[in-house]
C-alpha cells in the first residue's frame, strides 16, 4: 500500500477532510480517534496487511507516522 | 440412544427501552449517529432498578412454558448461565426453581460465563440428556450488565443491553445428532480486557466518602476485538472440520451479537454470505449470553429454520472463552 493510501484510510478513521493528513498529524486532535477510531483501524490493518498489533501498542501511538512505523513493512514510500 | 435438541426458544428484553435519541439528549457531546452506523445498535432494554437477572430469566421462563409442549413439570435439570446473580450464595438456578414451580426432584445450578455461555450451556445440556441424566433440560441465559455500567461510559452505555432467553433441550430418539460437534477455547490471559474487578472478595467493593462506590466493568475493546479476530476464524474451521461439514452447506451462522462492526469484519473474514449471517442487535444492543438464543427465537418465529437445516453457532468474549456449536435443526 502507498503511504498516500494509507494517509487517505486515516483521513476516513479520523474524520479529517480530504488530502489533510500528514505524518505529523497529531491523532489526539481528532475526536474520530476514539476507541470506535482505534477498532476501524485494526479492522483495516487486518484487512489489508493480514497483521493483528495490540491495542496498547496503538494507544502509544501520538501521530499518523507513528501508526505507519507500527504497520512497517507494508507502506511503500 | 437419546440425542439431544432444542425444542424451542423463549426471549424476555425488560420493559425500559432506551434508544440512542434518549442518549443523544442525556449526553450532547456523544455521537450516537456514528455510534449507530458502526456498532448497528438503535436502542437497547434496561432493567428496572428492583429487576435482577433472576427476574429476566423468570420472565423468559414462563414464556417458555407458555409455549406448547412445554410443561414445567416435565423439566428435570434447570441450567442458569449469569454473571450478575442475585447473591453470592444461594444459587440463582435454585431460587428459579421455587419461583418457577418446577419440581424438586430435579438438578439446578448456575455457571458463570458471557458471551460464549449459550453454547456451553447447549454442552452441558447434551451431556446430561445423552448420558442418561435428564430428559428435559432448560438451559436459561439471563444478565443485567446495566448494574455494573458507569452512566457516562459512552462505550459500554451504548454497546450493551439486558436481557433473558430461555431454550427446551428434550430428548429424542431419532438417531440424529441435533447438537454438536463443539469446539471450545479458553484463554485468561485476557481476563483483564473485560472485567468488574471489584465487589468479589479478591478486590472487595471499594469505598469513597464512607460510601460505596460502584463495581464497574471496564473493557478495552479494541483488544477484545483482535481476541475476535484471532480466535474465532479458527473456531469455525476447527468446528467445521471436526463435524466434517464444507462450510457452503452450513445453512445459517449465528454468532454472539458483540456489534455490527466486529460481526461484520468476522463474516467477511470467514467468507459467510450475509443472507447466512443472522442479526438482532439493532433493538437490543449486545445481550451478552442471551444474544444467540435472541436470535434463534426470532429465526424460529419467523419460520426462517427448516428441519435438517444446519446451524453454525459461536459464542466469544469475557474470559476469555469462546465456543462454537453445530446444530441439526
Amino acid at each position: 500500500m502507498t503511504a498516500r493510501a494509507f494517509l487517505n484510510e486515516l483521513e476516513r478513521i479520523l474524520q479529517m477532510p480530504a488530502a489533510s493528513a500528514l505524518p505529523d498529524t497529531v491523532l489526539s486532535a481528532h475526536t474520530g480517534w476514539d476507541s470506535i477510531g482505534v477498532m476501524e483501524f485494526i479492522i483495516f490493518v487486518d484487512d489489508n496487511f493480514g497483521i493483528t498489533i495490540p491495542a496498547h501498542e496503538i494507544n502509544a501511538c501520538e501521530t499518523i507516522g507513528d501508526l505507519m512505523k507500527l504497520c512497517d513493512g507494508h507502506i511503500a514510500d | 440412544m437419546a440425542s439431544a435438541r432444542i425444542k424451542t426458544v423463549a426471549g424476555h428484553l425488560p420493559a425500559k427501552h432506551v434508544s440512542n435519541s434518549d442518549l443523544s439528549l442525556l449526553h450532547p457531546d456523544w455521537d450516537m449517529a456514528k455510534i449507530e452506523a458502526k456498532t448497528g445498535i438503535r436502542g437497547r432494554f434496561i432493567a428496572s432498578s428492583e429487576e435482577c437477572a433472576s427476574d429476566l430469566a423468570f420472565e423468559a421462563c414462563q414464556k417458555l412454558f407458555a409455549k406448547p409442549g412445554c410443561n414445567r413439570q416435565d423439566v428435570d435439570y434447570l441450567l442458569f448461565c449469569t454473571q450478575s446473580p442475585d447473591y453470592y450464595l444461594p444459587t440463582s438456578a435454585c431460587l428459579l426453581q421455587q419461583r418457577l414451580g418446577l419440581r424438586t426432584d430435579i438438578g439446578a445450578m448456575d455457571f458463570n460465563l458471557g458471551c460464549s455461555g449459550y453454547v456451553y450451556g447447549l454442552s452441558l445440556a447434551k451431556g446430561l440428556i445423552e448420558t442418561g441424566q435428564a430428559q428435559n433440560v432448560v438451559l436459561v441465559t439471563a444478565d443485567t450488565y446495566s448494574k455494573f455500567i458507569n452512566a457516562d461510559d459512552r462505550n459500554l452505555v451504548s454497546l450493551f443491553g439486558d436481557a433473558g432467553a430461555a431454550t427446551w433441550i428434550e430428548a429424542v430418539e431419532d438417531g440424529v445428532t441435533h447438537i454438536g460437534p463443539f469446539a471450545f477455547g479458553t484463554d485468561g490471559s485476557g481476563a483483564p480486557n473485560l472485567m468488574v474487578k471489584h465487589g468479589g472478595l479478591r478486590h472487595p467493593q471499594p469505598e469513597a466518602a464512607g460510601k460505596h462506590v460502584a463495581c464497574s466493568i471496564a473493557m478495552n475493546g479494541p483488544e477484545i476485538l483482535n481476541f475476535a479476530i484471532r480466535v474465532v476464524p479458527d473456531c469455525v474451521r476447527r468446528l467445521l472440520a471436526s463435524a466434517g461439514l464444507p462450510q457452503d452447506q452450513v445453512d445459517w451462522f449465528v454468532f454472539h451479537q458483540a456489534n455490527l462492526y466486529m460481526l461484520e469484519h468476522l463474516r467477511k473474514r470467514i467468507a459467510v454470505p450475509p443472507e447466512k449471517f443472522l442479526l438482532r442487535l439493532a433493538d437490543c444492543g449486545n445481550t451478552v449470553a442471551s444474544s444467540i438464543p435472541l436470535v434463534l427465537e426470532e429465526a424460529l418465529e419467523s419460520g426462517q429454520f427448516r428441519a435438517g437445516d444446519d446451524i453454525l453457532l459461536a459464542g466469544f468474549g469475557v474470559g476469555y472463552s469462546w465456543g462454537g456449536a453445530m446444530l441439526r435443526w
